[in-house]
This record gives C-alpha cells, sequence and structure tokens, in this order.
C-alpha cells in the first residue's frame, strides 16, 4: 500500500528534466535547440516533457492542448543558463541587444528582476501576457519589427 | 575646397544660402559619385561639420598606415571628403569602434587588420553609399548581452561590403534595418574552438530588404547566413559549410531567392522557416548528418520552390512541415537516409521529374491523413516496374513510401531491424497488397531512368570562389 502511494506521488510530480542542447530540437518549431540562456519545457497531463528552443514556441505549443493537459510549464531563468524556473512564477521582458532563438526578444527570470545586461523594451509580463501574444500573430508575430518598435501596452 | 569655404564665409550671405551654396560646391567637386539624391542628403549632413572643423575633411583619398602622417582609420575617416577613399595600408590597428558617418570607401591595402582585442565592434556603418574592402577584421569576442559584430551597417542604403577576411569573429556582418545592400566575395572563419552558445552568425541580417549574398565562404559560427524580416534577397554561389545549427537560416523573411551554393558538414543543411515565396534553386545540401540533421527543412511555409538541387548524403535530405503549394522538380535525393520527409501538414506538394536513388527511405510520411502531394514522372532506383509501350516511364505505379518506414515514423527503434528479412518480406508484401502505405504517395507514371538532368550547382560555386579569391585582393594603387 504504502510502495503503491510513493509509486503513485512519483509519477504525478512534475518537474523540468535535462536538455541536450546541440541535439535536441524544438517540438514546435523544429529547430535545433542550441541555445542554454534559452529555452522551454511542458510536460503533458500524460507526463511526457517537451523541449523547446524559445519561450514562445512553448508558448504556441501550449495554445494547441485544453489547459487540462498541460501539468507544468518551465523556462530558463535568465541569470542562470540552463536553470529551468516554472513559467507562472516568473517575469517575462522583451528585451533588444542580444538576439533570442526565435527573434521576439523574450526572456524570463526568476526573481522579478529586469535581466541584466540587456535593454528592456517591455516588461515586467506574465506568462499569461506571453500566451496572448502569441495567440495574437503566432511566434512571427511575436517577433514582427513593428510590433516589437511599438511598446506592446 | 577651402579657399572656396573662405569666400563663402567672406561674403556675408544668408547662412542658409551659404550652406546651400557649399552643399553645391561639394556635390560639383566630388568626382564620380553617381546618386545626386544621395549626395546632397549626405552633403547636408557633412557640410556644417567641414566648416566646424576647420574645413579639414577635404581630401579625396587619406593613406592610412601605423607609421605615416595618419595613423588610425578613425582620422582617416574625419578627414576625407564625402564620396572620397581612405586607403589602410598593412599592419595591425588597434581603435575605439570606428563609425563610418559619411559615403566613402575605405579600403585594405596588403590585408591591414583591424583588431578588436576581445571587447569590440569592430566597424560600425551609419551613411549611405559605403564601401568597405580588402581588410582582415578579428577578435569580436562574443558577448551574452549584444550581438557584436565586425562590420554593422545601420539603418542606411547601398552599403558594399566586398572581398574582407573575417576571423576570430562573433557575429561577422550584420545588417539592421538596410535597404540595396551587399555582401560578397567574403570569407568567414568565426571564433575557434567556440561553444555552440557562444557563437554568432556569419552573416546575419534583420528587417532589411534588397540584399545580395554571393561568393562568401563561410564556416564556423552557429548559423551561416540567418535572416529575420528579410525581403527580397538574392543568395548565390556560397560555401557554407561545418556551422554548428544552419549553413543557411531563413526566418519570416518573404519573397526570397537562393542559388548555386553549397550547403555541406552544417549541424543541418537550410531551414526556411515561417516564411513566404521562396525559391531554391541548383543548391547543393550534402553530409548533414546528425540525430536530427536536414538537408533541407521547410516549416510553416507557403509557396516554396526547389528546382535542380542536390540532396546528397544527408540524415533527412528534405523535411517538409507545415508546407503549402510546395514545388519540387528536378531534384536528386542520392544516398540520404531519408528522401523526402512529408508530415501530414504538407498541402498541395507536387513532386516531378526528382530522382531518388540509394536512399534508406525514397519517401516517408508520419502517416496522418491530411497529407496532399503529388508525384509524377519521378525515376525510383528500386522500381521494379516495366515500359512494355516504350514511352520512358513505368506501366505499373510506384509507391515510394516503404511500409516500413511509416513504422519507423513511429517507433524509431524499430530502425535496428532494418535489414531484417522480416522487414523485407513485410515490404514486398505491401507492395504486392497496398493496405497501409498512403493510397496518395503514388507516383502513377515513374520514370524508367534519371531524368533531373545533371547537378550545375557545386561545381559553379566552387569555380566562382576560386576565381573571385583572386580579385579579392584589391591591385595596389598610386598612392594621392
Amino acid at each position: 500500500m504504502v510502495l503503491a502511494l510513493v509509486t503513485l506521488s512519483a509519477c504525478s510530480q512534475s518537474a523540468p528534466r535535462e536538455i541536450a542542447y546541440g541535439e535536441e530540437t524544438c517540438e514546435f518549431c523544429r529547430m535545433t535547440i542550441t541555445d542554454p540562456r534559452h529555452g522551454a519545457q511542458v510536460q503533458t497531463a500524460h507526463g511526457r516533457v517537451l523541449a523547446f528552443d524559445a519561450i514562445e514556441c512553448a508558448a504556441g505549443f501550449a495554445l494547441t492542448l485544453p489547459e487540462s493537459e498541460i501539468r507544468g510549464v518551465w523556462v530558463v531563468d535568465n541569470g542562470e543558463a540552463g536553470r529551468f524556473v516554472p513559467a507562472s512564477g516568473a517575469s517575462f521582458w522583451r528585451t533588444s541587444g542580444a538576439s533570442t532563438p526565435m527573434g521576439s526578444g523574450l526572456v524570463a527570470t526568476a526573481d522579478g528582476q529586469p535581466p541584466t545586461g540587456l535593454t528592456v523594451e517591455v516588461g515586467p509580463l506574465r506568462w499569461e501576457d506571453v500566451l496572448e501574444l502569441v495567440k495574437v500573430g503566432g511566434v512571427r508575430g511575436a517577433a514582427e519589427p513593428e510590433v516589437r518598435r511599438d511598446t506592446m501596452h | 575646397m577651402i579657399p572656396c569655404t573662405d569666400r563663402i564665409r567672406g561674403w556675408h550671405i544668408p547662412a542658409s544660402l551659404r550652406f546651400a551654396l557649399l552643399i553645391g560646391v561639394l556635390t560639383i567637386a566630388r568626382p564620380g559619385q553617381e546618386s545626386t539624391a544621395q549626395g546632397s542628403e549626405t552633403g547636408i549632413h557633412v557640410a556644417p561639420a567641414t566648416a566646424l572643423d576647420t574645413g579639414i575633411a577635404t581630401q579625396a583619398v587619406v593613406e592610412v598606415s601605423p607609421t605615416g602622417a595618419v595613423s588610425s582609420i578613425a582620422d582617416g575617416i574625419r578627414l576625407v571628403r564625402p564620396g572620397g577613399r581612405v586607403v589602410v595600408h598593412a599592419g595591425t590597428y588597434r581603435e575605439p569602434m570606428i563609425v563610418i558617418d559619411r559615403p566613402m570607401v575605405l579600403e585594405g591595402e596588403g590585408w591591414p587588420t583591424v583588431d578588436g582585442e576581445g571587447d569590440r565592434e569592430l566597424i560600425r556603418i551609419r551613411a549611405s553609399g559605403v564601401t568597405v574592402r580588402g581588410l582582415r577584421l578579428t577578435r569580436v569576442g562574443a558577448s551574452m548581452t549584444e550581438d557584436r559584430a565586425a562590420i554593422r551597417a545601420m539603418e542606411v542604403r547601398d552599403c558594399t561590403i566586398v572581398g574582407n577576411r573575417f576571423d576570430d569573429t562573433y557575429y561577422g556582418v550584420y545588417l539592421q534595418s538596410t535597404e540595396g545592400c551587399s555582401v560578397t566575395d567574403n570569407d568567414f572563419a568565426g571564433i575557434p574552438h567556440a561553444s555552440e552558445a557562444l557563437t554568432g552568425n556569419a552573416i546575419h541580417l534583420w528587417s532589411t530588404r534588397d540584399v545580395e549574398i554571393a561568393r562568401n565562404r563561410i564556416s564556423g559560427h552557429r548559423d551561416g547566413i540567418y535572416f529575420e524580416f528579410v525581403r527580397n534577397a538574392v543568395v548565390s554561389e556560397n560555401v557554407s559549410e561545418q556551422n554548428m545549427r544552419y549553413g543557411l537560416h531563413f526566418m519570416f523573411s518573404d519573397s526570397c531567392r537562393y542559388d548555386r551554393n553549397i550547403f555541406r558538414h552544417n549541424g543541418s543543411g537550410v531551414a526556411v522557416m515561417y516564411t513566404n515565396v521562396v525559391t531554391m534553386t541548383d543548391n547543393q545540401f550534402a553530409d548533414n548528418r546528425g540525430g536530427a540533421a536536414y538537408g533541407l527543412l521547410l516549416k510553416e511555409i507557403a509557396d516554396p520552390v526547389l528546382i535542380g538541387n542536390s540532396f546528397v548524403g544527408n540524415t533527412v535530405a528534405l523535411m517538409a512541415d507545415g508546407a503549402t503549394r510546395l514545388i519540387v522538380e528536378r531534384n536528386r535525393f542520392t544516398d540520404n537516409g531519408w528522401g523526402v520527409r512529408l508530415m501530414s501538414s504538407v498541402q498541395d506538394g507536387r513532386f516531378t521529374s526528382n530522382d531518388f536513388s540509394g536512399n534508406t527511405f525514397d519517401v516517408s510520411t508520419n502517416g496522418g491523413s491530411g497529407l496532399s502531394a503529388k508525384f509524377d514522372g519521378n525515376w525510383f532506383a528500386d522500381y521494379r516496374g516495366y515500359d512494355l509501350d516504350r514511352d520512358g516511364f513505368g506501366d505499373v505505379p510506384h509507391r515510394p513510401v516503404r511500409l516500413f518506414s511509416i513504422l519507423v515514423a513511429r517507433y524509431e527503434t524499430m530502425l535496428v531491424l532494418q535489414r531484417s528479412l522480416f522487414v523485407g518480406l513485410l515490404d514486398a508484401a505491401e507492395r504486392a497488397l497496398p493496405s497501409l502505405t498512403p493510397a496518395a504517395l503514388v507516383d502513377p507514371r515513374p520514370a524508367m531512368r534519371p531524368v533531373a538532368g545533371e547537378p550545375t550547382a557545386g561545381r559553379s560555386a566552387e569555380s566562382a570562389l576560386r576565381s573571385t579569391r583572386v580579385h579579392s585582393q584589391p591591385s595596389p594603387r598610386a598612392a594621392g
């Protein structure tokens, strides 16, 4: 009985995994995931953890599923390459200067502070704002120079 | 020029008129300036500086050398008049980022080196009508917070970057909001032994239109050539190899064309993503190998046209996912793992007169029902039919999708059974009584012999490179 409970709780646990940068491809855009300063993961209700090269790709994928089928979303903390933090608690920033894998300039931070060294155009945003941004214009719309030049608000 | 300026001053005419006259004089006196519109525009920009700087920016040609009267490139630019030429002689130049603020030619003789010492951009072009040629640009260090480039052109028109050598540079050429620029006959070597994360793109274009990228030799970067929001670009006769991610990468870039390029030994060959109307002709996609390596990846793309390309020795030669009105004609798919992989998101694909030989799987799909693709008159080395009416086409339709390839698409680990007797039987049975392979994926008129024609891509790109290497060294010129 105890064993069964332990097994069950282990199964239902949701946690990010390691991404093999340079080898895995993004589940949404099929690009090779190369930059550990960026990246995201989505765990489905079946327990599969899928990897993405950029925040907007994870958002694009999440939008294809009903909310009940998503167990967790994680994004890389821009302050610490390769470290994944829950998207729900992260702050999102549209930045310029260093390009991001899908061109939107979106990066996330775990501590609510703006990313160091980058120029912040807009932020902080919440995960819901990112979803809305991608919902409206897709990943292409999220990176449009016109959109980026205007502020989002 | 100096006396002219003084005389104008001495007349005590209104400042605005004086200014206009000055521009007139500058424009007339400038030799070899073709575009008057551009000339007057930049004249306005430069003329006040001429007067203020006690009229020093008047020389048609300025010679820069480490031991000469003018020993920094920045000083050379300050002294040259718009439309003039700064000739940089051999030596190593270490100076703060060089800003080119007037239309001019910056030209190296004897391969002078501009050295960024690992911590800055080297040259920033901020005026239209600038040419940079014959320089060796080196040591642009990687940065986590900015995309540092050896040469960045920002918000300008008609820049020409020709015949330069880039090595140990994070980004090579970065065109940002430009129009009518060209990047030709350059060599890009990248940062030696850089990690994937800290490697930039050799040629990076953002929000740019009307560009020519030709005859460059590129290696050792993240992407060889990267496009984001680019319109009307022509990319031809480049060799892009051993880049970590893609040889050429289009993102959100419509109405572009690339032809006669070679993309080989890259992480993946070329990716064309979220883009409309791209024409790809006579390119070679070779030896792009790895777990998920493509010769060419088409992702969310409308109206792509592929004609006369060669795909040789790639893990997946052509992967199409989300492609609408895809035209594939006279291409050669030779010795690849997968020749063509079509996801069910492909709409209205047309495969005509292509050659398939030596591929483990010629055509495969993920088995979805949404796929629509027509095959007609292609040559499959695996075709087992006959041609009784001798019209050059087989009398029995050919199904290029092996049953096994569908199984592998669903269960990758089944690949270990590839050479087994069981799989051989399975494929033979499916060929006799097709049941699982998609009915749509059939060539009703398979060619009896190769029809795509000879490849032209590789040879012309290689030979173009060879001949331009000779010209890329500027010829010696008389001083003054």
